[in-house]
């Protein structure tokens, strides 16, 4: 009845919409991990460790019994910053007791204290240009659950979207489908962080009436309830402030070098912990 | 045997391009090395026995990826059938279009992940047609290179399958 090129097309026709289908439905609902997923992860990831964990070690070989002369300068070098870093720190200290003080009484909350550290290694990444993900190698054994935020002392990597046993998949900010309700440090400016894809971000809702200048520093605003408040994010590359529209345009330079993580800190609220008010 | 074999291989690369690529800050954005894989499949393999070790290894980088789930397993389906389709029109052992067929390989991959995720606006940014041209200038330079060592890698299975039954 058919002839085998009308076959052909109908069978194309039907696999196209069938691959609408289910982009549309996985789209929807991602990080839901069957059995299947996390036994590839948990065959997979063992390997990217090994490898990972060899590239470090040659990269420590490197450094350490070739790199001599570089250190020395860099130890000079650290020495001063280290000295900058005491006075710094002396005087941050002094801010923070007066700090302690004023939210006393003020009766504030202390938030970020009840968070506690665990520190995860990278073991693999996505090679796609399009979606950028991490696997670190600390996993539901060791407490993290979906939706627990990454950082580095830099600022703020990303967050878990997927866990298995010993392994846990980060969506880094960078990341597309990424966002950050964030401020601006300086004027208190409110918007939100959008990952472009490239190396950057895009800080996006921000009215024109808004003072914000290049160089300026963007913190997470704590009201996404993912971040904590204060973690840093990036500073402001360029404003586009066009004629039309309610909103600047404004890209963020991220602190943190997305190529070159290797470890990690996730933050979590031990589930006893209750925030004690003072 | 031999799809054992070639799922091993896919693993290997998927392994060398999420640890040992991402480390090699010089390469940039580098291209889907599982691609002269798949091509090299299609241009050898029946559809039958192809489209499950693809959907399989398709599977296993859709665990590791963050994009939507199934989006490696359908792009390495349809690059599969495409380049199945082209191979009967074209002559697929041709060097010069070796060269091409990755990069061209690469192009589809890309603009299948465009297409899901939804923005047509993304395609015209500067980043995304850099990334789209260093992809494929390494897939031209490097891509032909892989596509001739499975060529070989099969040539040499077969001849050490041939002897062990004549064996």
């Amino acid at each position: 009845m058919f002839s085998q090129k009308m076959a052909t097309i109908v069978g194309v026709l039907i696999l196209i919409v069938l691959t609408i289908m289910l982009l549309t439905i996985t789209a929807q609902n991602q990080s839901h991990p069957n059995i299947l997923s996390r036994l590839a992860i948990n065959c997979v990831s063992p390997f990217q460790e090994l490898v990972s964990s060899s590239i470090r070690t040659c990269q420590q070989i490197w450094r350490n019994y070739f790199s001599l002369v570089a250190v020395a300068y860099e130890n000079e070098r650290l020495r001063s910053a280290l000295n900058k870093a005491y006075e710094l720190n002396n005087r941050c200290l002094e801010t923070q007791r007066s700090n302690n003080r004023l939210r006393e009484m003020l009766d504030f909350k202390e938030t970020n204290k009840a968070f506690q550290l665990v520190a995860a290694e990278v073991i693999g990444r996505d090679p796609s240009y399009w979606s950028k993900t991490m696997m670190i190698d600390k996993g539901s054994t060791d407490g993290l659950q979906k939706g627990f935020p990454v950082v580095v002392h830099r600022g703020i990597v990303g967050q878990i979207i997927n866990t298995t046993g010993h392994y846990s998949k980060v969506l880094l900010i960078i990341d597309q489908n990424s966002a950050v309700d964030a401020l601006l440090q300086r004027t208190r400016v409110r918007g939100i962080i959008k990952g472009d894809s490239a190396k950057g971000f895009f800080f996006e809702y921000v009215l024109r009436k808004g003072s914000v200048k290049i160089g300026n520093m963007v913190i997470s605003s704590g009201l996404d309830g993912v971040y904590p408040k204060g973690l840093r994010i990036g500073t402001v590359s360029e404003i586009l402030r066009s004629n039309s529209g309610i909103f600047q345009e404004i890209k963020v330079t991220p602190y943190v070098d997305f190529e070159k993580l290797e470890e990690v800190f996730v933050l979590f609220k031990p589930p006893n912990t209750a925030i004690q008010k003072k | 045997m031999i799809y054992l074999f070639y799922f091993g291989l896919g693993l290997c690369l998927i392994i060398i391009q999420t640890t040992i690529i991402p480390f090699i800050y010089f390469l940039g954005q580098f291209y889907d090395l599982l691609i002269p894989l798949i091509l090299f499949l299609s241009a050898h393999r029946p559809i039958n026995k192809g489209i499950p070790l693809i959907l399989t290894i398709g599977f296993v980088m859709d665990c590791l990826s963050g994009g939507a789930f199934g989006l490696y397993c359908i792009t390495y389906m349809w690059l599969f059938l495409i380049v199945g389709w082209l191979t009967n029109i074209v002559h697929a052992h041709s060097t010069i279009l070796l060269i091409f067929m990755v990069a061209v390989g690469t192009l589809i991959e890309n603009s299948f992940f465009i297409i899901t995720s939804g923005s047509a606006s993304l395609l015209f940014t500067r980043n995304v047609l850099q990334a789209f041209i260093s992809q494929a200038i390494w897939a031209m330079f490097t891509g032909a290179f892989m596509l001739i060592a499975l060529e070989n890698i099969q040539k040499m299975w077969t001849r050490w399958d041939s002897e062990k039954r004549n064996t």
